[in-house]
């Protein structure tokens, strides 16, 4: 019962949460503004892992480097798969429905290609690399500079985000689109701009994520997927497109796997993940969160 | 032949219906007046069971319609259109109708005998039976939309903006269909429309509503010279 | 009760004229290639029952024949083998009617993610039960010869694509493909959606329940992360996307068409084979939704008048 109440399990949690919040921003901002169901998210978090690792072990670099190195990839690869596939199939006069489905299924080839060029590139072998691995005391707490340092990048970006969309031009336009796309276009938003930057900053911040994550996880081609059903759970509980809630759902769940594992055991850390996942869907799928149409 | 009981329809805070009650006698023309977001749709959505009402009941004749899944109301007897059309876009008109007659109340009166080929032509489709829904104008999908209705032999048609965006010419047509399904296969029906002119040269009731509430019922001329509808809906002080 | 050839008499001739042949080759190769395209035919044609025609895509159909398999597993030894089999076929539809109670009112993407979240959970349920079980992987040693399970397989595709023939013809057919053009229209218009929907799912799990316990059978043992592999899913979805999962056509010749990418590059080139499928995948649902099968129809039919989904 006494590591339930300490301090050591509580910064894990806001730790993973924090981690969570982040990943969850950049696929709900792709989501909320486009509807694309992106579930090569994790992917790119994987792609970012690989980046930190090589610009560690081969030029000693620092992750903190690496990840903006990170974010600027998955940002170019983000912008080469917009202009190549999805913006026509956005600017067409397609069904929301349809375009769901089809992206769905569109970033489900992604996946399978970008796991599969990586485990072609640097094979299947699970790596890891010690960096930042000296430990910071806080009072009782000591944790290594590379989870502090995951704790502080993704909180500040996370919440320095919500601000932005808040406070500038910009962001408010990506929210207008978020609210209601046709109206978007007739106040004179330039649609494709603010999606292309929705869409390049979604996979920027997974890239950025994943290279903070690979100091300490172990990276493969397909350590992915996990990431991408947290985020949709945590999307999906803090309500599609919406931010700020995403960022509290992060947090929630990350106390909840870190306090359900802790109470159980690691083995069940997978069941725990998707059974959340499924009871959230179940329980609270689109129509109770979108704001009812009346038909 | 339908009443309305006391029906209430809230979503989260806003109340959508509040407290509406009337009546449809059998082979009725009824029509529904009101702005937008009045609560037309909705009261539609709640006879055809597509929104269970917070409170209140519907009934078809001695047939309790509250709480039935939509595909029961429809085999009570009660059909309806969409105002924004569903046709269903990937299947040809003959298709979409034919769903509609497999289904549908399976209580067809020797009024309402239609074969497939019968309907096609009551609605002037019989050129388009092999196109697919989604390519016809939307002034066609709307007459799909009337005939896989009535495909389901239906008692009761609910029509839910049949008339909007369409020519004088086609509105025309369009009355004239619709007395026709009364006098010619016996159904009523419940019309909700926003082109005024159509909706008084048809109806023989009109229900007002205004934000939820029902603020007067009538004849047509008597809808037309009250005053609470031509402060709240005519614009007139 | 006409026969539409290309649609419905073309596949069921390619699967039996297949199966009679492919033993003719004398080699157990051919018998295992064949193995294996039936087997993803039965998958793909039990797939397109619930996604191809009522449009509820399932990102986890693995699921059915994960669980067939383990229950082939748990009762190996007990009951007689083909029983087993049964009874995972049984096991497997049932979980389907469970689970899709609440599963079929999710909708659209929702239902989609949802499919590929629950057979991950389903995997890592086995994946603790076999270790609380203190079992790592199972042999099953005295399964039948290639051969009688060949015949099995065969037979199953068969099934498979016959009962995507029938269905199409039945009200639930017509039904199904309602819901999927207009789900609350199709209410309105009477259809039982509900119930059609469970209906169909519970359908769709049966074949794959059997075909996952032949799966085991073929390969002697049983590993969870093998018979729950995400990687089936993906599989059939491809398979369906390629040939067109509108009618028994589709699956066949999307089967056909990966079985043989497969032999040419999965035993040596793995990674290549899957970033193949992406790219297919990818170009099939941008360039041509209706896969091979909707290329061939509109390559028959010149008017401007196109066919809908020739509904019986």
């Amino acid at each position: 019962m006494d590591i339930l109440l300490s301090g050591q399990l509580l910064i894990a949690a806001l730790i993973i949460g924090s981690i969570y919040g982040l990943v969850a921003l950049g696929l709900n901002l792709i989501y909320g503004t486009m509807r694309l169901l992106n579930i090569a998210y994790g992917d790119l978090v994987m792609i970012g892992g690989y980046v930190g690792y090589w610009l560690f072990t081969l030029a000693a670099i620092s992750p903190i480097i690496a990840m903006l190195v990170a974010g600027v990839l998955t940002g170019l690869l983000g912008a080469a798969l917009y202009f190549g596939l999805f913006r026509r199939q956005l600017s067409g006069r397609q069904s929301i429905e349809r375009i769901e489905a089809n992206s769905l299924l569109i970033f489900f080839g992604i996946s399978i290609i970008i796991q599969n060029v990586t485990a072609l590139a640097f094979s299947a072998t699970p790596r890891t690399y010690n960096a930042l691995d000296s430990l910071v005391q806080i009072g009782e707490i000591s944790i290594t500079q590379s989870r502090m340092a995951a704790l502080l990048v993704c909180l500040g970006l996370s919440i320095f985000i919500v601000f932005f969309l808040r406070l500038s031009p910009l962001g408010l336009s990506i929210r207008a689109l978020i609210q209601n796309r046709t109206a978007s276009q007739i106040v004179g938003i330039d649609v494709n701009r603010v999606q292309l930057f929705a869409f390049v900053t979604g996979f920027a911040l997974a890239g950025l994520a994943g290279a903070l994550i690979g100091v300490t996880e172990q990276i493969s081609p397909f350590m992915g997927f996990p990431f991408t059903i947290v985020a949709f759970v945590v999307i999906i509980l803090g309500g599609l497109g919406n931010l700020a809630g995403g960022l509290l759902a992060g947090m929630l769940l990350g106390i909840i796997e870190t306090y359900g594992v802790a109470l159980t055991s690691a083995n069940l850390r997978s069941i725990l993940i998707y059974g959340v996942f499924i009871l959230v869907l179940v329980l609270r799928p689109e129509g109770l969160l979108q704001k009812r149409r009346m038909t | 032949m339908l009443k309305v009981n006391r029906i209430s329809k809230s979503f989260g805070g806003i109340r959508a219906l509040s407290n509406i009650s009337f009546k449809v006698p059998e082979r009725a023309i009824f029509g529904i007046m009101g702005a937008n977001g009045a609560g037309k749709t909705t009261l539609f959505a709640v006879i055809a069971g597509n929104q269970l009402p917070t409170s209140g009941e519907v009934w078809l004749n001695e047939r309790r319609l509250t709480g039935l899944a939509p595909h029961h109301v429809a085999s009570a007897g009660v059909a309806r259109t969409f105002q924004i059309v569903r046709p269903f876009r990937g299947l040809t008109v003959q298709e979409n109708i034919r769903i509609a007659f497999s289904f549908g109340s399976g209580n067809r009166s020797e009024a309402n005998q239609l074969s497939e080929t019968d309907l096609l032509s009551f609605m002037g489709m019989e050129r388009f039976a092999n196109y697919l829904a989604g390519d016809l104008t939307l002034s066609q999908q709307k007459r799909l939309e009337m005939a896989r209705a009535l495909a389901t032999a239906p008692q009761m048609l609910l029509l839910d903006e049949v008339m909007a965006g369409l020519t004088a010419t086609e509105v025309q047509d369009l009355i004239e269909m619709i007395r026709k399904m009364r006098a010619e296969l016996g159904i009523t029906v419940m019309i909700i429309e926003h082109v005024m002119g159509a909706l008084m040269t048809l109806s023989d009731q009109i229900m007002v509503l205004d934000h939820g509430q029902k603020i007067a019922e009538g004849t047509p001329s008597s809808i037309a010279q009250n005053p609470d509808v031509q402060s709240a809906y005519l614009g007139v002080a | 009760m006409s026969l539409n050839f290309s649609r419905d008499a073309l596949p069921l001739l390619l699967v039996a004229v297949g199966a009679l042949c492919l033993p003719l080759l004398g080699n157990d190769y051919y018998l295992g290639v064949g193995f294996t395209l039936f087997g993803w035919v039965a998958l793909a044609q039990s797939w397109t029952l619930v996604s191809g025609l009522a449009g509820y895509i399932s990102l986890g159909h693995v699921v059915f024949a994960g669980i067939g398999g383990y229950l082939l597993v748990l009762t190996w030894g007990a009951v007689p083998i083909w029983l087993g089999a049964i009874v995972g076929a049984v096991g497997a539809g049932l979980f389907a009617l469970l689970v899709g109670l609440p599963v079929m009112r999710v909708r659209g993407p929702y239902f989609v993610i949802l499919t590929f979240g629950l057979a991950e959970f389903a995997k890592y349920v086995v994946i603790n039960i076999e270790s609380v079980l203190g079992k790592f992987s199972r042999l099953l040693l005295g399964g039948p010869a290639l051969q009688d399970l060949y015949w099995v397989m065969a037979a199953l595709a068969l099934v498979g694509t016959f009962s995507v023939v029938v269905v199409r013809r039945l009200r639930l057919g017509a039904g199904l493909i309602a819901i999927r053009e207009d789900e609350t229209a199709a209410g309105t218009l009477g259809v039982p959606t509900m119930r059609f929907k469970l209906i169909a799912f519970a359908l769709s799990a049966l074949l794959p329940g059997l075909v996952g316990a032949m799966f085991v059978l073929r390969t002697g043992y049983f590993e969870p992360l093998q018979a729950f592999d995400p990687i089936i899913s993906f599989t059939i979805v491809t398979m369906a996307i390629i040939g067109g999962s509108e009618d028994a056509r589709g699956p066949v010749l999307g089967a056909i068409f990966l079985v043989l990418l497969s032999e040419l590059l999965w035993s040596n080139f793995p990674q290549v084979y899957m970033v193949i499928l992406g790219v297919l995948l990818i170009g099939f649902v941008l360039f041509a939704p209706n896969g091979v099968s909707g290329l061939l129809d509109r390559l028959a039919s010149r008017s401007l008048q196109r066919p809908g989904v020739g509904l019986v």
